[in-house]
């Protein structure tokens, strides 16, 4: 399935990053895909407090990843600095992959290799007035729908 | 005391003896040696090239000091913040050293780090002082109650400082790191446009704003200079940062002032910071530029501190990829 949606501030990618959160279940992946400043750490501030985390979620570009306690464990995953053929087990991605977290992971297509094939892709672009972010997943279904309607 | 620092926290295997508290006997960093011994390749994976580069970093900064093992009286090691995997080369390192020469080991927050570094510019340096600690991955405003006592003000809620002058550096298409390359290409350029002074709220930071109003410009007048979006970018994010100090010492009224950490061996910064402690009459202190970015002379510098006040580490202290200052 795949959602097309348009949010016009970084609060209302915020609040769909939120929204996206009521579809994941423990182990799950979420594939971040666009340009710098396209919003993703602005959008995955919105999933991780929806999954309970408390912390101000900062870029991890620097780190790679930065772990948060949610309700379950959150592993915000930043690829940035990586190539493709970086050696992805050096980091533990393939643990945090195969974790009981959910990973959320920036620049997703540096790892496309070890992505799994349940993985939901966000992929974000910037457009005229906003953002288009478009969600997909052979799990997503299309109630994935912000509070307020986008 | 003779304290053999090391430092692998994130891309950097650094290495440096330091007697007393801030006397520098030797202070060396990888991506030199790297550079000589392993033909200019760092691998970015920070863990293997850390692997290949601690043992030859370690004995060239004991070679460099002039001394041996034996002369170690302590051993300090950065084991939090960081890339695990990184972390996780230099502290077992360092603890399995100690355990051999039977000599204390002392773990060290990496940003205290950017704090001692301070005092190895400045040995008279004395607590209480406001201190700004600015890097590629860090973004802390703080208040140095005493050596080993903070009080946090702000931090980023964002990107960090360096990290927003490295993607700007992306955006206008200068290689990495980029925060050196956006300072030499701004001095060709002319403030003209008006980026946004970005403001958190409180004492607090935030940097991912500006990086989204440069991408915005790029796209709409892509026939701007680049040395002027360069110019104009770096003026928004000094002056977000000179602000905050402005403010902290407005409501603080301390009269000292330290800014460490890589972002601060920015030429442009040091000089609007220079004009900030004029005006408001506070004294400035900035590390040198060695001594700003990463290096293992203010661990050992700090661990030198921490095992005075509180003793050695046990051996089984852990790596933390996150630790706030204490």
């Amino acid at each position: 399935m795949r959602v097309v949606f348009h949010t016009s501030s970084a609060a209302e990618t915020i609040e769909l990053g939120r929204a996206l959160c009521l579809q994941l279940k423990p182990g799950d992946v979420v594939a971040f895909h666009g340009e710098l400043g396209a919003g993703k750490t602005t959008m995955i501030k919105g999933v991780a407090a929806g999954l309970g985390v408390a912390d101000v979620v900062k870029s991890p570009s620097f780190v790679i990843v930065t772990e948060y306690a949610g309700r379950l464990p959150v592993y915000h995953i930043d690829l940035y600095r990586l190539s493709e053929s970086s050696d992805f087990g050096a980091i533990g991605l393939d643990s945090y992959i195969e974790g009981e977290g959910i990973c959320l992971i920036e620049w997703a297509e540096r790892a496309e290799k070890i992505l799994p094939a349940s993985a939901v892709r966000v992929r974000m672009s910037v457009e005229e007035e906003g953002r288009r972010i478009e969600v997909s997943g052979p799990n997503v279904d299309r109630n994935v729908q912000p509070a307020r309607g986008l | 005391m003779l304290c053999l620092g090391i430092e692998t926290s994130c891309d950097e295997t650094a290495a440096s003896v330091v007697r007393g508290q801030t006397a520098v006997l030797s202070s060396i960093v990888s991506s030199q040696l790297v550079h000589a011994e392993y033909g200019g390749v760092v691998p970015e994976l920070a863990a293997r090239a850390h692997m290949q580069a601690i043992v030859p970093v370690v004995e060239a900064a004991l070679a460099e000091a002039r001394v041996t093992w034996s002369d170690l009286s302590l051993v300090a090691v950065t084991n939090t913040p960081g890339l695990m995997g990184a972390l996780l080369v230099g502290l077992p390192f360092a603890k399995a050293l100690c355990y051999s020469l039977g000599v204390p080991f002392v773990g060290v927050n990496h940003i205290e780090g950017h704090i001692f570094a301070l005092r190895l510019e400045q040995p008279e340096l004395k607590p209480p002082f406001l201190a700004a600690v600015l890097s590629g991955g860090h973004t802390e405003l703080l208040v140095v109650e005493d050596w080993c006592r903070y009080r946090p003000l702000g931090s980023t809620i964002d990107d960090a400082c360096g990290e927003a002058f490295d993607k700007v550096a992306k955006l206008l298409g200068l290689p990495y790191p980029g925060g050196a390359e956006v300072e030499k290409l701004g001095r060709e350029g002319r403030e003209s446009i008006e980026f946004p002074v970005p403001d958190a709220g409180g004492y607090d930071f935030s940097f991912s704003g500006l990086k989204t109003a440069v991408l915005y410009h790029r796209r709409d007048h892509p026939e701007a200079s680049r040395a002027d979006v360069a110019a104009s970018f770096q003026r928004a994010a000094v002056a977000a940062v000179t602000g905050r100090i402005e403010q902290a010492v407005r409501k603080t009224g301390f009269r000292v002032v330290g800014v460490s950490g890589g972002v601060a061996a920015n030429g442009f910064l040091r000089q609007r910071l220079a004009e900030l402690a004029r005006r408001h009459e506070f004294t400035l202190v900035i590390p040198r530029p060695a001594y700003c970015t990463d290096n293992a002379a203010m661990i050992a510098a700090t661990g030198v501190e921490r095992f005075t006040r509180f003793g050695p580490s046990e051996l089984d202290l852990p790596a933390a990829p996150r630790t706030p200052l204490g």
